[in-house]
């Protein structure tokens, strides 16, 4: 018994100098670990540019050009860029980099997630850093997407641009003049039902106007409508919903009309997994809304694919812009060079680069008119319907929000759940409720 | 008597200073859970009680996030739609996971092919499988509506009306799980004692009364537990929504988690999405108890 206790005491001395050292040396182990990280990674990102890029897709090799004449024509400046496949991922990327004091120098996003990130007066004025830069030059509807409470928080690189897409074949088939094309919504209705294909079931074969498949497009539709019949979303000082007037309830009730009385569509058509299986690139859809993105994929698929400019209701054309932004954070370390990579990107000869190899709209006017930008057919259509887009945007942080309650409204009109008036104020005292936050 | 006083020697705790080096050895792997698990978890309810963005200062609303959820028409919506997409999945994955697993446990010749081919749904990239199953269910080329129309019936807009669409959710999540359900209740039938079986047939039970007198209650503890899983698995269902559907339309298959998601990353309001996460959490939390007290009833 005795050795046994002897052991046991034994034991317990060691248990306790080794606990110690134990606690000790996890401790120092971490300490060290973590001082070690944040010393490496502060020093890392103050010797390098961290740009996080959405430049993926159609634009990815458009934007590895852009980064490899960057790294040429500023050989001092070390740029380290991250690319993201998706809009939302680098969304996800930049809000919980934000909030860990993480955030990049310089990113590249669709213009709502931008306006988003500048509530936290986190992203710097480029009006006044980019001191090069003649904000004259550049398209006033793209540039307005980036100006929130009369700061510049992000300046696009590129926008894209709505028109109407159609199939040549289609409309030449129907008898339609493919070079007119509608000159206002009764002709865009005529144009729509000639160009509508059912079966004697009723199966819908080719849709003469294929309006939207998801809440985005919903709402794009919607505010193409909205604008053609002479309204806007907002007031002039973006304060209150202008969107539930008589211009808004035209709006629904022609794209009720064309489903439910003239059945150009069916609700949900189009639906799938998008790119080359859209309707329009499996000959489905003779029209469809269409953006830069749309071309690429149609002419693969062989669709004889043409761009006219979307009919107002009683005449003349509008258009929405959609542009992709860059934006520089306060926090940055490297401020001065982050500044620099803009400017580089927004000198004509790049301007007109970045256009050419992606088909977007530069934000440059004089990159728009380059002879090289003109003779490529598609992107000069663009570059047209951009010019119909209204000087004013939607630029107010809460748009995403914006987005789902106008396209609920719109497909509760639709799907006959509510009327449209009833929808559309139940909406607009929504965005009231979210502008009041 | 002396086996008495071992087995409560052993059921007595030991002290710490006996066990060190267990503690030690665990020591790494309970800071890896309380910093994955319990420390997250605990920042969700705190963030619950604010109006975190992430951008904007924070403020401390209290309990503002839940009375918002009570009456916040969409979330309601989404609780409905989840209850449904629950119920939908567990109770017939569950049904055609014993059917089959009873079955497959037989000396049926190919058994072991057929268990592999129900098997691989659960094997497969869930977005791969949501692609696919969109081009299954699409309008006017997929397969089901070109077997309805050749049978002369109308065809169907699966994923198009807000009818349909979390149905059409829910039979692709029953292909997908049921191989699971399959494989534990395989396990389990093969833990019921063969004799239990003769003893019933030598006593002239039919195959009916063995399956509902023996089987069925033989297999309750893993009925429970699969019914947990698959209860929590539903319940946080998002990958094959944000792909097939993206909570469309109309928000019909909007559920809390997807909305969680849009909500967050989205319109940037995680102190609310942190409140439908909390309720989540406890809704999932009960379950789980009820269910494993049912369970130890069982056992017991």
């Amino acid at each position: 018994m005795p050795p046994l206790a002897r052991s046991q005491g034994s034991n317990e001395m060691t248990f306790k100098s080794n606990r110690r050292q134990f606690l000790f040396g996890a401790a120092a182990s971490t300490l060290a670990i973590t001082a070690a990280g944040g010393v490496g990674r502060a020093f890392a990102q103050d010797q390098q540019l961290v740009f996080w890029s959405q430049l993926a897709g159609s634009k990815k090799a458009a934007g590895e050009a852009l980064e490899a004449a960057f790294k040429t024509a500023h050989p001092e400046i070390a740029l380290n860029s991250s690319l993201f496949a998706e809009p939302s991922q680098l969304n996800e990327k930049i809000l919980t980099a934000i909030n860990g004091n993480t955030a990049p120098d310089l990113f590249i996003q669709h213009w709502d997630y931008t306006l988003t990130y500048s509530t936290g007066d986190k992203l710097a004025d480029l009006k006044a850093g980019l001191a090069n830069v003649n904000f004259d030059d550049l398209d006033g509807s793209l540039l307005a997407y980036g100006n929130i409470g009369g700061q510049q928080v992000s300046v696009p690189l590129y926008g894209t641009s709505r028109g109407l897409g159609v199939n040549r074949k289609y409309v030449t088939e129907a008898g339609l003049d493919a070079e007119k094309g509608p000159q206002n919504w009764a002709e865009l209705r005529e144009w729509a039902k000639a160009l509508t294909k059912r079966q004697e079931s009723g199966l819908l074969e080719v849709a003469g106007l294929s309006m939207f498949h998801n809440d985005l497009e919903t709402w794009e539709i919607f505010t193409l409508l909205l604008q053609g019949a002479g309204g806007t979303l907002f007031n002039d000082d973006l304060t209150a919903p202008a969107f539930g007037g008589p211009e808004g309830l035209a709006a629904v009730n022609f794209m009720f009309e064309l489903l439910h009385t003239d059945k150009v569509t069916d609700l949900g058509f189009g639906l799938g997994p998008g790119g080359s299986a859209s309707p329009m690139n499996q000959g489905r859809a003779a029209m469809i809304i269409a953006g830069n993105y749309s071309t690429n994929n149609a002419l693969k698929a062989g669709i004889e694919f043409d761009v006219l400019p979307i009919p107002m209701k009683d005449g003349g054309f509008t258009s929405l812009v959609d542009p992709f932004s860059f934006a520089v954070t306060k926090a940055s370390p490297n401020q001065e060079a982050a500044l620099s990579f803009v400017e580089f990107a927004l000198t004509h000869e790049q301007q007109v680069a970045f256009a050419l190899a992606s088909k977007n709209v530069p934000v440059l006017k004089a990159a728009q008119q380059d002879p090289a930008v003109q003779a490529d057919p598609f992107l000069a259509k663009f570059v047209k319907t951009a010019s119909f887009a209204p000087p004013k945007a939607a630029a107010i942080p809460a748009f995403s929000r914006m987005v789902t309650i106008i396209a609920r409204a719109v497909q509760e009109t639709l799907f006959k759940r509510v009327t449209a008036e009833e929808a559309l104020k139940a909406a607009e005292a929504e965005v009231i409720a979210v502008l009041g936050r | 008597m002396a086996l008495q006083s071992s087995t409560a020697l052993a059921r007595r705790p030991q002290s710490f200073t006996q066990n060190w080096s267990a503690y030690a050895f665990l020591t790494p792997a309970l800071i890896i859970l309380f910093l994955s698990l319990l420390l997250p978890a605990a920042a969700t309810v705190v963030m619950s009680l604010t109006d975190i963005s992430f951008l904007r200062p924070t403020n401390f609303v209290w309990f503002d996030n839940y009375v918002k959820l009570v009456s916040d028409g969409r979330f309601r919506q989404a609780v409905g739609n989840t209850a449904y997409y629950t119920v939908g999945v567990t109770l017939p994955t569950m049904a055609l996971g014993l059917l089959a697993a009873v079955a497959l446990n037989g000396k049926l010749r190919g058994r072991i092919v057929f268990r592999t081919i129900f098997y691989l749904p659960v094997l497969t990239s869930l977005i791969a499988a949501a692609v696919v199953w969109m081009y299954v269910y699409e309008p006017y080329s997929g397969p089901i509506n070109g077997t309805l129309t050749q049978l002369g019936l109308p065809p169907q807009p699966w994923l198009q009306s807000p009818n349909l669409a979390m149905t059409s959710l829910i039979v692709m999540a029953i292909w997908r799980d049921f191989g699971t359900a399959m494989i534990i209740y395989l396990a389990g039938l093969q833990d019921i004692p063969r004799d239990i079986y003769e003893a019933a047939r030598l006593d002239g039970a039919k195959t009916k009364d063995i399956f509902f007198r023996i089987t069925v209650p033989m297999l309750s503890n893993v009925t429970f537990y699969l019914m947990i899983i698959l209860i929590v698995q539903t319940f946080q269902v998002f990958g094959a929504i944000y792909v097939m559907t993206n909570g469309g339309p109309l928000g019909s298959t909007e559920t809390i988690v997807f909305q969680m998601y849009q909500t967050a990353f989205g319109y940037t309001e995680f102190g609310y999405a942190a409140a439908m996460s909390t309720v989540l959490f406890l809704a999932i939390l009960l379950f789980s108890i009820i269910g494993t007290k049912i369970i130890r009833r069982g056992e017991s």
